[in-house]
């Protein structure tokens, strides 16, 4: 069953069209992140089902109410914001307390669920911290809190995690996967952190200038991306001009190799992975390269390659592997056929 | 060397200080004088001039006026200032047309209303000075306020929405607690401010004085120790208060 739908949805501000014509349906239950570069939308987006922009056409359906035109206040949807917003004025139990308050609750259950909530969130000790006695990472503890406090059909979290150092940032992921595990509840999570988006999310929506390019999980977007710009956002990727005169073939440097696609134009775009470009000859696809330098990266060694046309390749290896290679040696490298895909150039 | 910059910068700082205050200084410890006529070496001090001033029943009068004149003009520049500066913070239309009554020299304002205020039918009173008080408390405390807007988290008042505030609960929840060292600040110096006005309450009044207009009067039949005696109390009310409104505005 979709919790949330959001059917056409156009925004625009001045002359610039954030959204277009964006259809998108949430599960009840699942973790959704709207993942994109600053300013493909995704935030925008998030702020329509949040109720603090209004769509200029479209529908936002919420178990399948209307709720297009509803205030954010009169919306059982709470939001996790990137700076946090807590009250400065008031503590960490009136932070938490201020929602439960809004739905007229008795003292006794406001109580209650306050402690839930704190014990949620591990901080039961700072109950009566003010927000400027507490880092960073416990304030975003206490905004979650907040936002989870009045049980919401939908949590939404704007880049959450945006303003953390590296080390409480992975720390704090895996806290809201759990969380998101407990509570069982739904989750739409916005961020261009493509790492963030991968570690949590079921599903992600890849959003490019107002538009969802593809909505899938994890693993299919990363070996298997739709569009050049997917290929390109996520991950590293080789995207190598190829020419492309029929739809059984694709011909590079010269080379012509039997491989089925759908693109009708002259020449196309080939994707890799740097860790499916293969020395060993597991495939009759293969192209002579000239190793230009070996990087050594910790878990893994990065090989900077290039063709005789001077079309660079990127390889990646596992640091376990016994380095046999030198610069300047010339290789022939494989590619796996069902981990390459052709797009559009 | 450092030491040396530091001196001429901190003796010159005094020196302007000195220059400033020292007149008041004198004035104040005229205040206690028991002679009347102020001249040093001062020979027996006493507080008769305190005492005389609390038996002047024209000046007790003025003091009551400025008092009610005072309050009661910061409460409607209040009430008129703070909508005015949220609507601003979210709209900003008008732009800066609203620092004019600030701007303007206070003799261009009376004169102004001066001629204006008897086309409205309101004479010159107590009312008319109450009125031009309260258009030049109000650019004080919009201008005062709208900072204070202007620093506040725009997400304050999203995250209350969120929370199923409605926007006047948001407002009073959320937006005014954040802002009220900026009011109480703000009305301390309006307070001050109006309490020493004199440019448009000399054109707008009538029979009755304000105090600085009453303080005007006595100069002009030639100085009094009394007048010592008012300048030490306002002095010492209006710095306290500027003191009090400084230290709610570094607030936050």
């Amino acid at each position: 069953m979709s919790k949330l739908e959001l059917k056409a949805i156009n925004k625009s501000f001045g002359s610039s069209h954030i959204v277009n014509n964006l259809d998108l349906q949430i599960m009840d239950g699942e973790f959704l992140t709207i993942l994109g570069p600053s300013g493909c939308g995704k935030t925008t987006t998030l702020r329509m089902i949040a109720g603090f922009e209004m769509p200029d056409s479209g529908k936002v359906l919420l178990n399948n109410q209307d709720i297009t035109h509803l205030p954010p206040y009169k919306r059982n949807v709470n939001t996790v914001f990137q700076n946090y917003a807590l009250f400065p004025h008031l503590n960490v139990e009136e932070n938490i307390a201020f929602g439960l308050h809004q739905l007229k609750m008795s003292k006794s259950d406001i109580n209650r669920r306050v402690d839930e909530m704190l014990e949620l969130v591990q901080m039961e000790t700072f109950k009566t911290r003010k927000p400027f006695e507490m880092s960073g990472g416990q304030q975003q503890r206490v905004a979650i809190a907040r936002a989870i406090a009045p049980d919401p059909e939908i949590l939404l979290l704007d880049e959450p995690l945006g303003a953390l150092d590296l080390k409480l940032r992975k720390q704090m992921q895996f806290e809201l996967k759990q969380l998101h595990k407990d509570l069982n509840k739904t989750f739409v999570y916005v961020t261009h952190d493509q790492e963030e988006a991968l570690t949590m999310s079921d599903r992600i929506a890849v959003m490019n200038q107002g538009i969802i390019e593809q909505l899938s999980d994890s693993q299919t977007l990363y070996n298997h991306p739709k569009t050049k710009f997917v290929a390109g956002f996520i991950g590293e990727a080789n995207l190598i001009p190829v020419k492309t005169e029929d739809k059984s073939s694709f011909t590079f440097e010269d080379k012509t190799f039997d491989f089925n696609h759908e693109i009708s134009s002259a020449t196309a775009v080939l994707f890799i992975r740097p860790e499916n470009v293969s020395f060993d000859s597991v495939t009759n696809i293969s192209l002579a390269v000239t190793i230009e330098d070996v990087i050594f990266v910790g878990n893994h060694r990065k090989y900077k390659l290039v063709t005789a046309s001077g079309q660079k390749i990127i390889k990646t290896e596992d640091s376990s592997v016994p380095l046999t290679k030198i610069i300047g040696q010339s290789v022939t490298i494989y590619l796996l056929p069902n981990l390459i895909q052709i797009y559009n150039s | 060397m450092k030491k040396v910059r530091l001196f001429i910068v901190s003796f010159s700082a005094f020196s302007v200080l000195w220059f400033l205050y020292f007149p008041i200084l004198i004035i104040i410890w005229f205040s206690f004088n028991k002679e009347s006529v102020s001249s040093f070496p001062i020979e027996h001090y006493s507080l008769d001039w305190y005492v005389k001033l609390f038996h002047n029943k024209s000046m007790m009068q003025a003091v009551r006026i400025s008092f009610f004149i005072a309050i009661s003009s910061t409460i409607a520049a209040l009430i008129i200032g703070i909508p005015s500066a949220y609507a601003l913070h979210k709209y900003n239309y008008f732009g800066k047309i609203i620092l004019l009554p600030i701007t303007l020299p206070g003799i261009v304002t009376g004169v102004a209303m001066l001629s204006f205020f008897p086309m409205l039918g309101i004479p010159l009173s107590l009312t008319a000075v109450l009125i031009g008080h309260t258009t030049f408390l109000i650019a004080i405390m919009i201008t005062q306020i709208l900072a204070r807007f202007k620093k506040l988290d725009p997400y304050l008042e999203m995250a209350a929405f969120d929370l199923g505030a409605s926007p006047l609960q948001a407002f009073f929840k959320v937006i005014l607690p954040n802002i009220k060292t900026a009011i109480i600040g703000a009305v301390l110096l309006s307070l001050v401010l109006s309490m020493d006005e004199i440019p448009v309450t000399f054109f707008l009044i009538s029979r009755e004085n304000t105090l600085p207009i009453e303080i005007y009067g006595m100069m002009r039949r030639g100085i009094t120790p009394e007048v010592n005696a008012v300048a030490t109390l306002v002095f010492l009310v209006s710095s306290t208060a500027i003191f009090m409104s400084l230290k709610f505005n570094k607030e936050n």
